[in-house]
């Protein structure tokens, strides 16, 4: 006995309902029916219920796969009937057989039965069709004829949920606790318990997920930031509380089975019953999920919530705000052993650019105020080569200086653009004092953000010791205490 | 000191599931795609590669720990376990597996395979486990469809509690 | 993803693995544990020439209690260390810290000395190394070095490691009388890397005074750091104190700003969780006296 089902299910155990719904009006085990669950338009009838999504299956397909077992149960009554010369009412379907009611020794074996449609069609009743075949194509009522517009309802069951949450925020740390959680069902008929409590329990969890811990991040540069599951946060075991699960069934009057949609349960719920509990909590209705910890302790404290770089959709008219925008930036200053002119005249030298830019494979001025490099940089083992092109702007000579550049290479790449400003100090030194800001994107931007302020940090220690050492090389003493103190310090991000 | 090139096919003999096997891997081949792609045993499943979703959870020398972050040619002369070991050769389901049945423990089944695995070095380990103890064990894994319910009960009652 | 094409070397002994040091640089990546070091290649953020893999190199698994303190080689399994009665006796701090490091699938396979090496900034046990004011050994082609904890982490995966170095394990000061330690973190799951991790080695004195203090705090900056609070010696070890050396202490730090925790929210943290950590250590430290 086979059953073929338009509905392609991902676990949900269509295939044990049906066997289960088949079984039943056959008179067979379930162990006994096989169920083929496949949409292949080449191969089936298609219907709005084909494959698996808005809670079809216990709603609709169910009671269609029943529908069909009924029509087959209703033709091997009848030849049975006539096998055993009584009435078609008076057959049952028990144990694999066809059997007289009330004299369960006159019986014939179902595959009696089925061969019989097969092998001998002619002495099947009258006009009756050969095999045991028999399709149904879904008919709810609720569905009706396209609009003027072309537009179709094709919803077919509505949930039927109630959810309570309990939460508890605390102040200090902005962690939600899900203190209580009450979710009453109306399923209609139960088909199967235990595969009705997998989808309410993970329903449920997958909604509370979706209002604590899973969010998709951009920053201002379009680069996604939560592009593993280390940051990308799915829900697990510890994070899910107990839920308190009842049941309020009243069957359905849509099919024979009695039975409802109840796949989406609680993910649609626990969110808003989540929110709305923090609202009440907080006080406040501008909740916006998922509630992180940051963002509810800042809602907790009436402080303001901005996520770095996060980028924000933008829905309607208007401009896009575009530039450089969040990603990386930072100052800091050295103090060099030289007067502004000689430190100017290096600065914009290629030749010490080749020397002490880090990983410098190649440098060539491309212009008078340009320079493109091959550049490898390598650090904590992540290392790539990189093509870089530099313009120099707003020259005012021995003071100050615009760089804006670009990069690319395997991991990611980059544009940005830095100031240099040189301020003589006493006994004819130099202050350097340096800007920069910068947007990064590809694979670096994406899962190593936050190795980029350490590799920013490296490298441009790098380039003022060696910047340093050729300076000496000009002829004057060491640079003093609180040199790396001064490379590294001053708001980097 | 062993050394193998790049783009040399070693010869990796291990034992899996108690029985002798033999393939070919290059050394950037993971040990997960090894077992499934090599010795067609698919019933350990990749979902990240990165080692967090657990889905690629099996026994490795007696520790039940990430095949997508280790390499087969670390893996010659081990001793593996997989999903495919828990049932009797007559496809009998183990006491864990049936209680995975029983309660429901799996829809998709695409993290369940790492999860008795998982489950099955823990209950060696810690054969009478708290509730809050097999939860702690789970954090190492991402299940999308139970919401974790019955594999806990599955898990507590395989332990015979 | 897949890694790139790599050498696959495998060492039987640390001068084979000073060998293929010499031979390769920084071209290698040593793996040991492989649960950090194996999603940076399948990401292909790291592309070396070869894999290093000294897991068959002997005597790297060490666990050696003296009377000036524990050392343990860089291969002990996390896992191992976590049942380890002689650390918890030991390095109870470490003992405290270890329930927090991954998860039971990653703890089994993980390594102590990979830890260190891979140098995550809110990784555990790097922050219970340098609270302790412990020290890390290395091993190069060149010879030997040890260098203390607290100069060793320099950045986010970056530390003191030379490309032809190993390390081969840590050292773990002695457990102080009267000194009590704690470990604190807080993670959006459990489980998850820390956002601010809080570590605290306390003395307190007869009179109830703290007379030693070493907190330690990981995730907050780019790498595990000791704060330099030395204003809080012969103050009374109670709640009051306690808050005060975690509020000092978020005014001061410079916090990474990531997707998880923006300055402000690190600042609060290092002062909720610092106090928490601190709190738990004068209990201890208390527990220490009366045992005693």
């Amino acid at each position: 006995m086979t059953v073929k089902t338009v509905s392609t299910p991902a676990g949900q155990g269509h295939q044990t309902v049906a066997a289960q719904v088949v079984a039943d009006a056959l008179g067979l085990h379930p162990e006994d029916i096989d169920v083929v669950t496949e949409m292949d338009t080449l191969t089936s009838a298609w219907s709005l219920a084909s494959g698996n999504y808005a809670n079809r299956f216990s709603s609709v397909v169910v009671g269609t796969i029943a529908e069909t077992a009924e029509k087959v149960a209703k033709k091997i009554k009848l030849i049975a009937a006539e096998n055993l010369e009584v009435a078609p009412e008076d057959v049952e379907l028990v144990g694999g057989e066809a059997r007289v009611v009330g004299v369960p020794e006159k019986a014939v074996p179902l595959r009696r039965v089925a061969a019989q449609t097969h092998w001998h069609p002619a002495g099947l009743p009258d006009a009756m069709e050969p095999g045991l075949f028999e399709t149904t194509i879904m008919n709810p009522p609720m569905l009706g004829a396209p609009d003027e517009e072309d537009r179709v309802g094709s919803a077919v069951t509505f949930g039927y949920v109630c959810d309570i949450a309990a939460v508890e925020i605390d102040k200090a740390t902005g962690k939600v606790e899900v203190k209580k959680y009450v979710s009453v069902h109306d399923v209609g008929n139960v088909l199967n318990e235990i595969v009705v409590e997998g989808q309410i329990y993970g329903g449920f969890a997958h909604g509370l997920a979706g209002a604590l811990l899973e969010e998709f991040v951009y920053d201002a540069g379009g680069n996604p930031q939560a592009g593993t599951f280390a940051d990308y946060l799915c829900i697990t075991a510890p994070e899910v509380p107990e839920v308190t699960v009842g049941h309020f069934n009243t069957p359905s009057p849509h099919n024979s089975l009695g039975a409802k949609g109840m796949g989406d349960g609680s993910s649609m719920l626990a969110p808003t019953a989540i929110a709305n509990a923090a609202a009440d909590a907080l006080g406040t209705f501008d909740i916006e999920l998922p509630l992180t910890l940051n963002k509810t302790w800042a809602l907790a404290n009436g402080l303001p919530y901005e996520r770095a770089g996060a980028a924000r959709a933008k829905v309607g008219d208007g401009p896009q705000e575009t530039g450089i925008d969040g990603g990386l930036a930072g100052e800091g200053s050295v103090e060099l052993n030289a007067p502004p002119g000689a430190v100017w005249k290096l600065l914009l030298d290629p030749d010490t650019l080749a020397a002490v830019v880090p990983g410098c494979e190649a440098l060539e001025q491309t212009g008078p105020d340009g320079f493109r490099a091959e550049v490898t940089i390598g650090v904590a083992g992540i290392k790539g080569l990189y093509s870089a092109e530099i313009e120099l702007r707003d020259k005012v000579e021995n003071e100050s200086v615009r760089l804006v550049g670009k990069a690319s290479g395997a991991l990611g790449f980059g544009h940005g653009e830095g100031r240099v400003t040189l301020e003589a100090i006493e006994s004819g030194r130099t202050r350097l004092s340096y800007s920069y800001r910068a947007n990064v994107g590809g694979k670096v931007a994406a899962v190593g953000q936050r190795m980029l302020g350490t590799v920013t940090k490296i490298l441009i220690g790098q380039f003022f010791r060696g910047f340093e050492r050729r300076l000496k090389g000009d002829g004057a003493g060491s640079s003093g205490g609180g040199f790396f103190r001064r490379l590294f310090g001053g708001g980097g991000s | 000191m062993l050394r193998i090139k790049p783009d040399q096919k070693q010869r990796i003999s291990l034992t899996v599931n108690g029985k002798a096997m033999t393939g070919y891997a290059e050394p950037r081949m993971l040990l997960a795609d090894f077992l499934r792609h090599e010795l067609r045993l698919y019933g350990t499943h990749v979902g990240c590669e990165h080692g967090v979703c657990g889905a690629c959870t099996a026994i490795i020398d007696g520790a039940a720990t990430r095949t997508c972050l280790r390499y087969a040619v670390q893996c010659d002369g081990s001793e593996i376990e997989t999903v495919e070991g828990l049932a009797d050769a007559d496809g009998t389901l183990n006491a864990l597996q049936k209680a995975f049945n029983e309660n429901g423990a799996l829809q998709c089944g695409f993290c369940t395979a790492g999860i008795l695995m998982s489950a099955t070095k823990f209950l060696e380990e810690n054969p009478t486990p708290t509730r809050a103890e097999v939860v702690d064990m789970l954090s190492g894994h991402i299940c999308r469809c139970t919401g974790y319910e019955q594999i806990v009960r599955a898990i507590l009652q395989a332990s015979g509690q | 993803m897949k890694p790139v094409a790599f050498e696959y070397c495998r060492p039987d002994t640390l001068d084979e693995a000073m060998e293929l040091l010499a031979e390769f640089g920084s071209d290698a990546s040593i793996v040991s544990g492989g649960l950090s070091l194996g999603a940076m290649l399948n990401m292909r953020l790291v592309r070396p020439k070869a894999l290093v893999d000294v897991n068959r190199i002997r005597d790297l698994d060490a666990i050696r209690t003296s009377a000036s303190g524990t050392e343990t080689g860089a291969m002990v399994r996390q896992a191992s260390a976590l049942k380890s009665r002689e650390i918890a006796e030991a390095v109870p701090l470490l003992a405290r810290a270890l329930p927090n490091v991954g998860h039971y699938q990653t703890r089994s396979r993980g390594t102590l000395g990979g830890s260190v090496a891979h140098a995550d900034p809110s990784a555990e046990i790097p922050l219970s190394l340098v609270t302790l004011g412990g020290s890390v050994k290395l091993r190069s082609p060149k010879g030997v070095r040890e260098v203390a904890a607290r100069e060793f982490f320099h950045g986010v995966l970056t530390t003191d490691r030379r490309a032809d170095e190993m390390v081969t394990g840590l050292v773990w000061p002695a457990r102080e009388p009267r000194t009590g330690y704690a470990f604190e973190e807080i993670a959006q799951r459990h489980g998850d890397f820390a956002i601010v991790a809080a570590a605290a080695a306390v003395t307190v004195g007869e009179d109830g005074n703290i007379t030693a203090l070493s907190f330690g705090l990981g995730g907050v900056e780019d790498r595990p750091f000791v704060v330099d609070n030395p204003e809080f010696i012969d103050h009374p070890a109670i709640a009051a104190t306690a808050q005060e050396i975690a509020s000092a202490a978020a005014e001061i730090v410079e916090p990474m700003v990531d997707i998880q925790a923006s300055a402000d929210y690190r600042r609060q943290l290092v002062r909720v969780i610092g106090a928490k950590a601190l709190m738990a250590a004068f209990a201890d430290a208390e527990a220490q006296r009366e045992a005693a």
